[in-house]
């Protein structure tokens, strides 16, 4: 009797502790979500500033005679690329509504604040361009956290009940495709298709085929934005990075 | 003896406990799987749609095969759209009559790198089965600039299970959005519905709730399940509004213009299992 109340104990506590393992693994796999989303969405907020940005400068530079770099209270930066930011702390921020509601109020501050990164000179060279960096500036970066959490907890009832799946681990086919939806390609030379539609590398008022580098004019003007998006808040590793190239077109 | 009876009757609740917790457990299971599936359903359709760089509004109710060979000359990419309203909706088996919908063909920016790049897309649909309710309705994303192979179902290169899907789903609706002054589509409104089942010794069904209802071929109500309902909309903000030889409609201004304006997106790089 008492071998049989053992047994049964100790297989209840190899299911709890893989159903962690597994329960752990969908975790990983929602902030994931989370946090593309997020930083896609960021990023597009940031290639509009962006865009705000190159225009106070054309702006500014079209004036007769043609000042040069930018007015009172903006900055250019990258040095020598058309882009005058504000120089204001907090000026260059976007907000991220992120979920709130009632049964959550884990998430009563809807709105996460990205700001690029103080002061607003700290840019680093990647391949050919000048990025800027943004970093989020939380007081409560829990907040996604418990969106992620939130699912956890929702699920933890039957976390204690799990047979299934012992060796644990998110369904590994959805992992795999979640690995292949992307193509980084910021490494090495890129290629330009020109056989299969006219990709003419840059041509004025080239339709199909954008290209940042060259003479002014007849390219588009652009800048790498990168976030950062590890709870950490801390990228250490060039990959850790979402980045995303932005041009604004000359007109 | 009395031993024996309430060490039996003990393991009798212990194996009717441990069942039910198998059961609780295969559904969690199931509905995680089709959490991510919905996730991932989100993640991959906004990647490829934000990216579309020519998009026209026309459809007239199939994707015609002069965008699958395309060169020399550039055409528009369309999004699939039934009658007047600018959607697609498929609700119920016979709403699509093929087993395979091409959803849309377009090309988009492919590079991150400069100069860009562009890939062709095809998105396609494979519904539920009314014959055989065990076929779950699956959407596919081929990308490939297979020139020599065009982008349909039958023909489009990589088309099959290697290539990026989504499985479990039961129910889609687009739903197009137009430039107020040229033809061309501005955001996508997608609802996707995913489905887990629910207990272990059930059988599987992932026919449209409707023909459930309706009980049409095989898809009998005698299956637990439950369906997850994912809206979202996505910006198509690189898409060409009209060409640099095009002057805009309040301007006389010759300048290239999309969605966003003046902004021009090459792909984004993503870390590496994000």
């Amino acid at each position: 009797m008492i071998a049989m109340v053992l047994v049964v104990a100790i297989l209840l506590l190899l299911i709890i502790s893989a159903s962690g393992v597994y329960f752990e693994a969908s975790l990983k796999s929602y902030r994931n979500v989370n946090s593309r989303l997020l930083a896609l969405q960021v990023l597009q907020d940031y290639a509009e500033l962006a865009q705000k940005a190159h225009a106070v400068y054309v702006t500014y530079n079209s004036t007769v005679p043609a000042p040069g770099g930018c007015p009172v209270n903006y900055v250019q930066n990258p040095a020598g690329l058309p882009f005058c930011w504000l120089n204001q702390a907090g000026a260059d921020c976007v907000r991220i509504p992120t979920d709130s509601t009632a049964a959550n109020p884990n998430l009563a501050i809807a709105n996460v604040p990205f700001c690029l990164t103080a002061p607003v000179t700290n840019a680093q060279t990647i391949m050919d361009m000048t990025a800027l960096y943004i970093q989020p500036r939380f007081t409560r970066w829990q907040q996604l956290q418990a969106m992620g959490e939130q699912f956890l907890i929702d699920s933890s009832h039957v976390a204690r009940v799990a047979l299934h799946k012992l060796s644990g681990g998110l369904d590994q086919r959805a992992w795999a495709q979640l690995a292949a939806a992307y193509h980084p390609t910021m490494v090495g030379a890129p290629t330009n298709d020109i056989t299969l539609y006219p990709c003419n590398a840059g041509a004025s008022g080239d339709t199909y085929c954008k290209r940042c580098a060259g003479a002014p004019g007849t390219t588009m003007d652009c800048i790498n934005l990168k976030v950062c998006m590890l709870i950490s808040r801390v990228c250490p590793n060039p990959q850790d990075w979402y980045n995303q190239r932005v041009g604004v077109m000359n007109r | 003896m009395a031993a024996l009876a309430i060490g039996s009757v003990a393991m009798a609740i212990v194996g009717t406990l441990l069942s039910n917790m198998i059961e609780q457990f295969q559904t969690t299971n199931d509905r995680l799987d089709a959490e991510a599936m919905a996730n991932r359903a989100q993640t991959l359709l906004q990647n490829v749609f934000s990216q579309a760089v020519d998009v026209q509004d026309t459809n007239a109710g199939t994707i015609p095969a002069v965008i699958n060979g395309g060169a020399p000359t550039p055409q528009p990419g369309q999004i699939l759209s039934f009658g007047v309203n600018d959607n697609f909706s498929f609700k119920q088996i016979s709403d699509t009559p093929a087993a395979w919908t091409t959803l849309a063909v377009f090309q988009r920016e492919g590079n991150g790198g400069d100069p860009g790049k562009l890939t062709k897309v095809g998105v396609f649909y494979r519904r539920p089965e009314a014959t055989n309710p065990n076929t779950m309705g699956m959407i596919f994303v081929v990308q490939s600039n297979d020139a020599g192979n065009p982008m349909t179902p039958s023909t489009a290169p990589g088309l099959t299970y290697s290539s990026e899907y989504i499985d479990r789903v039961t129910l889609l609706e687009m739903t197009k959005h137009r430039h107020p002054n040229f033809d061309k589509v501005v955001s996508l409104d997608v609802h996707v519905q995913v489905r887990y089942q629910m207990g272990a010794s059930v059988g599987l069904s992932w026919c449209p709730e409707a023909d459930i209802t309706a009980a049409t071929g095989s898809c009998k109500n005698t299956v637990g399940r439950k369906n997850i309902d994912r809206y979202f909309t996505i910006l198509l903000r690189n898409n060409l509004v009209h060409p640099v030889t095009t002057n805009m409609a309040s301007t006389a201004v010759s300048s290239e213009e999309r969605v966003l304006g003046d902004l021009y997106f090459f792909q984004a790089s993503i870390p590496p299992g994000q």
